[in-house]
């Protein structure tokens, strides 16, 4: 098993002549909540839709699995489930056929799809049209499609994204316990820093499409506590937050 | 999995998600349309088509078959394929389909397919409108004499093979319908070149037009020696070239 399930290699990639990532190599280690963080507009969906395929960068070797996505995409996406910004959802029809239309795509067992409504709590209402949903019931039914087919890797993009309190609690302790329970490796955008504190083993923080830190959360905060304590001049500066680590790092001026 | 179980898969998808849509209610709307309009022009002014020992169904089904093979078959083509790709472009569905574990192309072929089979079925409802509705204009209009005559295998022939010569609408129509996310673009395309046809039909450069093609097949004519298959071969082969370049266009395509 490699130790890092994602790897890229200075990855670059501009839309026309508009650069928006600059030799990004990413890291995620295999069994990790790994965070990506990073202000609106700074490459995350750009590197997790590079990640998954959906578009290329020529020259660039970006690897899943350690395999390469261009040349094994199948058997990678296999492995892989997604979620990408608002999840894709068929209002038309039922939570239970829109399962179904994944379930179909990942040859899953029939009785995947009754597995992952229950995991998500949406059993009682699998048969109600997506449409009459609400929108943390969507984001349910999206990271539900997500985990069809059994994914060791799951790609979550703004998972939390519409969702109250209650409901960022919910998809919080889901996904810790994807990770603990079942040793999935959780590669997870997001902006909202306090929710991914509790959560995440690792960070990458991105901005203008160049990555800042990668590593532990432990490593990222001992290594930004020491740093903001020589700028302090106090010793005693207090373990700072993620939301201070990454306003530090995306903007020093703050 | 091999091709076959891809392709299988992804058909059983696509039948997943129109149902419970408009898709498949304007395959059978179309085709009644067209014969219902000709059945109350046949109800109400018959007597002006239809003369004493001629036989109705020349002048019924010729109404019908050109109605159809002018107009109505590529508008509906296009708003039929503009309102099938909406299905993904409405729910931004592009990105969730490529990043499935099914081949791309498997996606193409059985949207391809699915589009395919719902003008066949349009055909068929079309032959079937058109042979009811004359046996009901036979029993409210005896004196038409439809009940005394029939065109069974002119109209069946010939709505079937305007089927096939609409091989190169369907492909080009669901090419622009996957690649626009705008529902006016493919509908109106479509709309204009029809228009653009019907215009320019007198002049020989209009048959290059595969919006043309079904009705430069039935050459003015219910004789089916007078029928031009090569229309019908030309169809076919921008079916099965158009196909091929749009997999590999689509293939190729980024998602942003």
């Amino acid at each position: 098993m490699t130790s890092h399930i994602v790897q890229t290699d200075r990855l670059s990639y501009s839309y026309g002549d508009r650069p928006v990532l600059h030799e990004v190599s990413l890291q995620v280690p295999t069994g990790s909540v790994f965070g990506f963080l990073g202000p609106n507009g700074s490459g995350k969906t750009t590197t997790i839709r590079l990640l998954l395929g959906l578009i290329h960068a020529r020259g660039h070797r970006i690897k899943l699995f350690g395999h390469e996505i261009r040349r094994h995409r199948l058997p990678i996406l296999r492995r892989v489930g997604a979620l990408i910004e608002t999840p894709t959802l068929y209002p038309h029809l039922s939570g239970w056929q829109n399962l179904e239309i994944g379930r179909l795509a990942r040859n899953a067992k029939r009785g995947q799809v009754e597995k992952v409504l229950e995991m998500v709590g949406l059993t009682r209402d699998a048969s109600r049209k997506v449409s009459s949903y609400s929108l943390g019931m969507r984001q349910r039914l999206g990271i539900a499609l997500a985990l069809l087919g059994d994914p060791e890797l799951l790609i979550l993009d703004e998972p939390t994204n519409g969702l109250d309190p209650g409901g960022i609690r919910e998809i919080r302790t889901l996904l810790v316990g994807l990770s603990q329970s079942y040793g999935k490796t959780i590669l997870i955008s997001s902006h909202l820093l306090a929710e991914m504190e509790k959560m995440v083993t690792h960070v990458a923080i991105i901005n203008a499409g160049y990555l800042l830190f990668q590593g532990s959360i432990d490593h990222l905060r001992a290594d930004q506590h020491d740093r903001m304590s020589d700028i302090s001049n106090d010793p005693s500066y207090a373990i700072p937050t993620l939301e201070d680590i990454f306003l530090n790092l995306t903007n020093p001026l703050i | 999995m091999n091709a076959l179980t891809y392709l299988c898969r992804s058909l059983l998808i696509e039948k997943i998600k129109i149902s419970r849509t408009l898709v498949v209610w304007l395959a059978f709307f179309a085709p009644a349309f067209v014969v219902l309009v000709a059945f109350v022009a046949a109800y109400a002014d018959g007597e002006k088509f239809y003369k004493p020992d001629v036989n109705p169904w020349i002048n019924f089904s010729g109404h019908i078959l050109v109605g159809w093979a002018l107009f109505v078959f590529p508008i509906y083509v296009s708003l039929q394929s503009a309102l099938y790709a909406a299905i993904e472009h409405q729910n931004r569905a592009f990105a969730y389909l490529y990043i499935l574990p099914v081949p791309r192309w498997s996606i193409y072929v059985s949207k391809l397919l699915v589009l395919t089979v719902l003008t066949g079925l349009s055909h068929i409802a079309l032959y079937g409108f058109a042979e009811a509705a004359g046996w009901l204009l036979g029993l409210l209009k005896p004196h038409y004499g439809f009940h005394n005559h029939s065109m069974h295998e002119v109209l069946s022939k010939g709505t079937l093979l305007m089927f096939f010569g609409g091989g190169g609408i369907i492909v080009i129509q669901l090419f622009i319908s996957l690649q626009s996310a705008s529902f006016i673009v493919p509908a109106g395309f479509g709309l204009f070149v029809t228009m653009a046809g019907v215009i320019s039909r007198g002049f020989a450069i209009s048959t290059a037009s595969p919006y043309l093609w079904p009705i430069c097949f039935l050459n003015n004519s219910l004789d089916m020696g007078d029928w031009r298959y090569s229309y019908l071969l030309n169809s076919l082969a921008v079916f099965v070239l158009g196909a091929l370049v749009s997999i590999q266009l689509f293939n190729r395509k980024d998602i942003i």
